[in-house]
């Protein structure tokens, strides 16, 4: 599908696909394209065996396959349909490393494009309503959104830009001054999401909007308490334990840690080039590819 | 002193029924699943039941899976679908003889496979859920419920109400429909965080399950690792993942599934044979489909057209030395947690149920010769979480660190740039499901009732976390997308019709007839009073 892909990543599908004209086709555009390309060649790859050498020449030099004379038929098709089996492995949920396998997708790998959007539905844009919600990516990343009312909206335009800060609060009761780091980002007034890499796991953040009045940071909006989950073993004293047979509480001194766990290392070959550089770090978003601005 | 062996299989699928269309493509996941998975599992543990193996296994069963598997109209469309399909493999039975013998014997055994299929299902006279209950009294099986409709709920937590209608109703259905309280609950994509067991301390659930590092980054360190459950605060069982065991089963280098004399899944006669031919067995709008009908095995890493045909035999005899090779694994396993810890492992392995069977074919019988294969080992017992937490005597208490089962071990799967979007919208929609139930809590009007029951369904289909996680995947995400829409914009519109008391009848009977998801529905689960 082509969902999450930017402009960019589409013209090289298109390309690849031999698209003609694909350089100056739009994102819409060039969605359809490559579907109707693929249901084209989906439905090419399975008649390979019926077509005739002179229509499977003219397919293959249209791929841009390297031909002699020689080439036999079944070479031929076998090259053809070579290039559809990267492309669909591609396309493919492979086994995931966690436990989700995913069977909804499995039957339709190949036709995922097929039936049009009958009616397009319009979520509304807005509610309407001072919003600003924060939710947990990981131990590192925070996503927070927000929706503005008539009024704080009309507020925040004659004082565009809005300024977004984060708090580190953990175990404190935040009045506004007293957290430990406050980190601060002015975005445009047409943002209404943003991920936010925060250093430390284990932690309580908060984040406000506002603007800046002479060089004053003035809040608007303030949101839940986002807590970062732990990413490293507690260490503890006594342990609690429950008798239950009684229901009785009782404590022991910690024992020494019996089995050796071995935890999942995570890494890469080769580190990846950051782009942009104006995000404190995050590797996830790198490995991942989806890197959200 | 023998350790203890909790497999568990998660079967879950997102409530797909279309009625409207006598045809509709995604509820054929609901079918392969059926013919590829439940099916073949209900008939291997009856076999080993037959056989006086004893074994235990945990199923959770989703509410979403157990509503389609409920409902009539899907209950005839599978019939006709598996019909079909044993007339497509007589067809494949015909054509074969004149090609390559190992597919005229594939061809032959996946005829024999489906008839006895569509015996099966009509002996049971479709009524699987029964079939899992027969189960369920020999004791071999232990069944648990799953949160209403596998809603994500770390990314719920902004709404506790939201959160407690999730666990309620999916104690709510499982009674309804099994006619049984549940022991235990599987968390949607294992999603926990610290006093969720609040919630299920208030329904009388047992016990629920985590992924390991829940333990490993708990408040207190557990003594026995993941090896031992523990019991939470609010006094609820808690059972970890044992990562060892799952890497056995899934490493894609060294896993079981990837052995190349296993079952290529996307090699299928749907794709393969001429159109002609296949047209009245795939999606009558023209699109090919997998049929479940496959030749060709992995073989190993080359192009799909170079797949080298399929031995059911010899595939057979490989599930077999695998379910040997991890008994072993399993006896060595608890061999060597024993001398550490002194007292019985517990070594968890869950499982999404639909690896087995239709992912990996052999699966199925993968287990049903593991289990065989532990009634001969003396120091490891299969069993099930409420036999353990009955023999225990102490118990350590501790609070799980937040944690889910997806990549990574956090949120991102359900919350990144493809899907973020969606958050937005389902948090108004609980905050306004809540607003409306605590405001008509005491409405006796059944037009009412009615609409308000009919939000709370379109609000929790809009939940599953499965239309989140197909966004993330890249797959048939228009579909999701769609799905997410559609029940958000009813929601919003019944909730508008209910504001300015001008409920549309029909459109309201409309959306019953669409979805007709929990009938014993009860909005004032959201209600704050």
């Amino acid at each position: 599908m082509n969902g999450g892909k930017t402009i960019r990543q589409l013209k090289k599908e298109a390309m690849y696909l031999k698209i003609k004209g694909y350089y100056n086709m739009r994102k819409k555009e060039l969605v359809k394209a490559i579907s109707e390309r693929k249901t084209e060649l989906a439905k090419m790859a399975h008649d390979l065996g019926n077509m005739k050498m002179n229509q499977l020449r003219s397919f293959a030099k249209e791929m841009g396959l390297k031909l002699t004379r020689r080439t036999t038929k079944s070479e031929l098709i076998k090259k053809i349909s070579k290039i559809f089996s990267t492309w669909q492995y591609e396309e493919d949920v492979k086994f995931g490393k966690s436990g989700r396998t995913n069977v909804a997708t499995s039957s339709l790998t190949k036709v995922s494009e097929r039936r049009a959007v009958k009616t397009e539905i319009d979520l509304p844009k807005t509610y309407k309503k001072d919003k600003l919600v924060g939710l947990e990516v990981n131990t590192n990343w925070l996503h927070f959104y927000w929706d503005f009312s008539e009024k704080t909206k009309e507020r925040l335009e004659k004082h565009s830009p809005i300024v977004l800060r984060i708090y580190d609060v953990t175990y404190i009761d935040f009045n506004g001054t007293n957290a430990h780091r406050t980190f601060e980002k002015e975005l445009s007034l047409n943002v209404s999401k943003y991920y936010v890499f925060v250093p430390q796991p284990n932690a309580d953040y908060l984040a406000e909007i506002g603007y800046k009045e002479d060089n004053k940071f003035v809040p608007l909006l303030r949101s839940n308490l986002v807590s970062t989950p732990p990413s490293s073993p507690n260490f503890a004293q006594m342990e609690l334990w429950m008798d239950l047979r009684t229901h009785q509480k009782f404590s022991e001194i910690s024992s020494k840690r019996l089995a050796v766990r071995i935890e999942r290392l995570t890494g890469v070959s080769s580190m990846p080039t950051p782009s942009g550089g104006n995000s404190g770090g995050g590797s996830f978003f790198w490995i991942s590819g989806g890197r959200n601005v | 002193m023998s350790g203890k062996l909790i497999m568990v299989l998660h079967a879950h699928l997102p409530y797909v029924n279309h009625p409207n269309h006598s045809y509709f493509m995604e509820e054929n996941w609901l079918f392969e699943a059926i013919t590829e998975t439940y099916i073949p599992l209900l008939m291997a543990f009856n076999r080993l039941i037959a056989d006086e193996i004893p074994f235990g296994i945990t199923m959770s069963i989703t509410p979403p899976l157990f509503e389609m598997l409920s409902n009539r109209t899907l209950k005839d469309k599978y019939r006709r679908y598996l019909k079909s399909l044993v007339e497509l493999a007589e067809k494949e039975v015909d054509l074969t003889v004149h090609e390559e013998p190992l597919k005229h014997k594939c061809a032959l055994k996946y005829l024999n496979d489906f008839q006895n299929t569509l015996s099966f299902f009509d002996d049971c006279k479709g009524d699987l859920i029964s079939e899992f209950k027969k189960l369920e009294n020999t004791g071999a099986l232990e069944l648990i419920t799953c949160n209403a409709t596998h809603g994500f709920l770390p990314l719920m937590r902004g709404n506790p109400k939201a959160v407690h209608a999730q666990i309620a109703m999916g104690v709510k259905a499982f009674e309804e429909r099994f006619k049984e309280h549940p022991k235990g609950m599987w968390l949607a994509e294992c999603g926990y965080y610290p006093n969720l067991d609040k919630e299920l301390a208030d329904q009388n659930v047992d016990f629920f399950f985590v992924d390991s590092h829940a333990f490993w980054y708990a408040n207190v360190p557990p003594k026995y690792d993941v090896y031992r459950p523990i019991i939470t605060p609010n006094k609820i069982f808690v059972f970890a993942r044992d990562p060892e065991s799952s890497e056995q089963v899934w490493s894609a280098q060294y896993g079981y599934p990837g052995d190349p004399n296993y079952r290529e899944f996307y090699r299928d006669v749907g794709f393969d044979r001429p159109f002609e031919y296949i047209k009245d067995y795939v999606d009558p709008a023209g699109n090919r489909i997998n049929t479940g009908i496959k030749y060709y095995r992995v073989t190993g890493e080359v192009a799909l057209g170079d797949k080298e045909l399929y031995d059911p035999d010899k595939a057979i005899e490989i599930a077999k030395r695998h379910a040997v090779d991890f008994a072993k694994k399993k006896s060595f396993q608890v061999g060597r947690l024993t001398d550490m810890m002194g007292i019985d492992p517990v070594i968890v392995a869950p499982f999404d149920a639909e690896l087995y069977g239709h992912w990996w074919y052999e699966g199925p019988e993968f287990l049903e010769f593991l289990f065989r294969e532990l009634s001969k080992i003396n120091n490891v017992e299969s069993t099930v979480p409420s036999k353990i937490i009955e023999s225990m005597e102490n118990v350590q208490v501790a609070t799980p660190a937040m944690s889910t089962w997806g990549a990574n071990g956090y949120n991102e799967t359900w919350l990144n740039g493809r899907n973020d979007w969606i958050y937005p919208h389902l948090q108004e929609a609980e905050s306004r499901m809540i607003e409306l139930a605590t405001e008509y809590r005491n409405s006796t009007d059944p037009l009412y009732i009615r609409t308000l029951n009919m939000c709370a369904r379109e609000l929790m289909l809009a939940e599953s976390s499965d239309w989140a996680f197909i966004m993330t995947t890249g797959t048939t995400v228009e579909y999701a997308v769609n799905r997410t829409k559609t029940h958000l914009s009813r929601f919003l519109e019944l909730y508008d019709a209910i504001k300015v008391h001008n409920i549309n009848e029909k459109v309201l009977e409309l959306y019953e007839w669409l979805d007709p998801i929990f009938p014993y529905m009860d909005y004032r689960v959201y209600s704050e009073q």
